[in-house]
C-alpha cells in the first residue's frame, strides 16, 4: 500500500457516529443499569479526539477528568484488531495497540473506526520491522543497518580478485 | 450435513468473514497462510465429549439419588440445560476451528481467531522477544503443538494458564494453537529474527548501539576508506606485475 493511500488515516480526528449507537446498544443490554453505563460512554464519545501525525497517535477524551495519550509508531509492539457482534453489525472495529510499557492491558484502544483495516495497515507500515528495506522512513526506527558492511564486502571481494590475478600472473598463467 | 447448514446460516447473521485474513505487507511470495491441524479439532471435540459425558453422568446420578418430585424436576432441568449447552458448544468449537487462520510473511505474523469476538493480532519479527513451543500429553499423542510468540512488555497475560489455552493469548502474546509443524515454524521465525540485532523495544538507542557493533567489526567509515586505498595499491601492483 502506498503512502498516499493513508491520507484518509491522517484525516481521522473523531470516531464514527455509529460508535454512539454501539454505546446505546451496549448500555441497553445492561437493563436497569442503562443510565449508569450510557452517560459516561456518551461523554466519552462526545469528547473523543484522535490525531494521526508523522510521529505517532494522540488520543484524548474526558469531560471532567481529561485523559490524553500519545504513542509513537516506532514503539508499537503489536496491533490487535477486535470485532464483536455489535461492532460487526455496525461496520465498526476496535484497534488495540500494545507498547513495551508495563501494563498488561493495551496502551491505546482506538474505537469507532470505519476504515479500520486501512488504519491497521497504516500502523503496521510504521511499526519496526515492517519495512526493513526502508530504514530512513520517518516515524519508523530502522532495523539494524548494514550498508557499511556491504561496501566492505564489495571492496574485499575486489581486493581478493586483484590479488588472485596477480598470483596467477606470477605463476605464469596457471590458476 | 447439519453443521454446514447451521454454519451457512449463522456466519452471515453474525457478519463473520468467511475468507482468510489479508496478509500484512511482506515480500512477494513469502506469504504463508495456514490453519490449525485437523487433529486440533479432534482434540477439542474429545475434550468437549469428555466434559459432556461427565456432566450427563452427574445429572443422571442426581435424578436417581435425589428424593422427591422437586429434586427430580431440578435434575431433569439441569440435564436439559447441559444438553442444550453442549450442542451450542459443539457448533462454537467447529466454527472456531473453521475461522482460525495463521499468516506468516518474511517480516511479520498475523493470527485470526474467535467466532463471536473475532480477533486479529499482528506482530513483526523485529519486536518478538521469545518463541516457545508447548505440548500436552494429548497434543503429543495427536502430533500437535502450540507455538507461542511473545513481544516485549512487562504485563502478564490477560488470563488462562501458560500452556497455550487462553482464548486470545495475552496482551503481548500470540498463540498458533494446534499446529503440526510448530518447531519448523519456530525455526523459520528464528531465522528471520536473526536479521535484527537490537533489543526489539523500538528504542533508537538500540540502533545507535548497533552501528558501533559493526564498526568494531572493521566497517567504520575510516576502515572503508583504508580498504579502498589497499584496493588501489593492489591494482597498481597488478599493473606493475603485468608490465614486467
Amino acid at each position: 500500500m502506498t503512502e498516499t493511500d493513508f491520507t484518509r488515516v491522517h484525516e481521522i480526528t473523531r470516531p464514527d457516529r455509529k460508535l454512539l449507537t454501539q454505546y446505546i446498544v451496549r448500555a441497553a443490554l445492561t437493563g436497569p443499569a442503562f443510565p449508569f453505563v450510557f452517560v459516561p460512554s456518551f461523554f466519552k464519545y462526545e469528547t473523543l479526539k484522535y490525531r494521526f501525525d508523522d510521529e505517532g497517535i494522540t488520543m484524548a477524551w474526558g469531560l471532567l477528568w481529561r485523559r490524553e495519550i500519545f504513542l509513537t509508531y516506532a514503539r508499537i509492539q503489536d496491533i490487535h484488531l477486535s470485532r464483536g457482534i455489535i461492532e460487526r453489525w455496525l461496520g465498526l472495529a476496535t484497534i488495540n495497540i500494545q507498547t513495551a510499557a508495563g501494563s498488561s492491558s493495551s496502551e491505546m484502544s482506538i474505537v469507532g473506526l470505519i476504515d479500520y483495516e486501512q488504519v491497521r495497515d497504516f500502523l503496521y507500515s510504521r511499526m519496526r520491522g515492517a519495512r526493513f528495506d526502508e530504514p530512513g522512513e520517518p516515524g519508523q526506527a530502522p532495523a539494524a543497518p548494514a550498508p557499511d558492511g556491504d561496501i566492505a564486502v564489495a571492496l574485499l571481494t575486489d581486493i581478493r580478485d586483484e590479488l588472485r590475478a596477480v598470483r596467477e600472473r606470477l605463476q605464469g598463467g596457471r590458476p | 450435513m447439519i453443521y454446514e447448514a447451521v454454519k451457512g446460516r449463522l456466519l452471515p447473521l453474525l457478519k463473520a468473514p468467511t475468507h482468510p485474513p489479508d496478509p500484512p505487507a511482506g515480500s512477494h511470495g513469502s506469504v504463508q497462510t495456514f490453519r490449525a491441524d485437523p487433529n486440533f479439532l479432534k482434540l477439542r471435540l474429545i475434550v468437549w465429549g469428555g466434559g459432556f459425558a461427565m456432566g450427563m453422568l452427574a445429572e443422571v446420578l442426581m435424578i436417581i439419588f435425589m428424593h422427591g418430585d422437586e429434586g427430580g424436576l431440578i435434575g431433569w432441568l439441569l440435564l436439559a440445560l447441559t444438553i442444550i449447552g453442549a450442542i451450542g458448544k459443539y457448533f462454537l468449537i467447529r466454527i472456531d476451528y473453521d475461522m482460525r487462520y495463521y499468516v506468516v510473511t518474511d517480516r511479520s505474523l498475523r493470527i485470526r481467531e474467535g467466532a463471536l469476538l473475532i480477533h486479529e493480532s499482528t506482530y513483526t519479527f523485529a519486536n518478538i522477544q521469545n518463541l516457545s513451543v508447548t505440548q500436552g500429553p494429548l497434543e503429543r499423542y495427536l502430533g500437535l503443538a502450540n507455538l507461542i510468540v511473545e513481544s516485549a512488555g512487562g504485563g502478564g497475560p490477560s488470563g488462562g494458564d501458560s500452556h497455550g489455552k487462553r482464548p486470545f493469548g495475552g496482551g503481548h502474546e500470540g498463540n498458533l494453537r494446534g499446529i503440526a509443524n510448530a518447531r519448523e515454524v519456530r525455526d523459520q521465525i528464528l531465522l528471520l529474527m536473526r536479521r535484527y540485532r537490537d533489543a526489539g523495544l523500538g528504542d533508537p538507542e538500540d540502533v545507535a548501539r548497533a552501528v558501533p557493533h559493526t564498526a568494531r567489526a572493521g566497517f567504520s567509515p575510516a576502515a572503508i576508506e583504508r580498504l579502498g586505498e589497499v584496493l588501489a595499491e593492489v591494482r597498481h601492483l597488478g599493473e606493475a606485475v603485468g608490465r614486467s
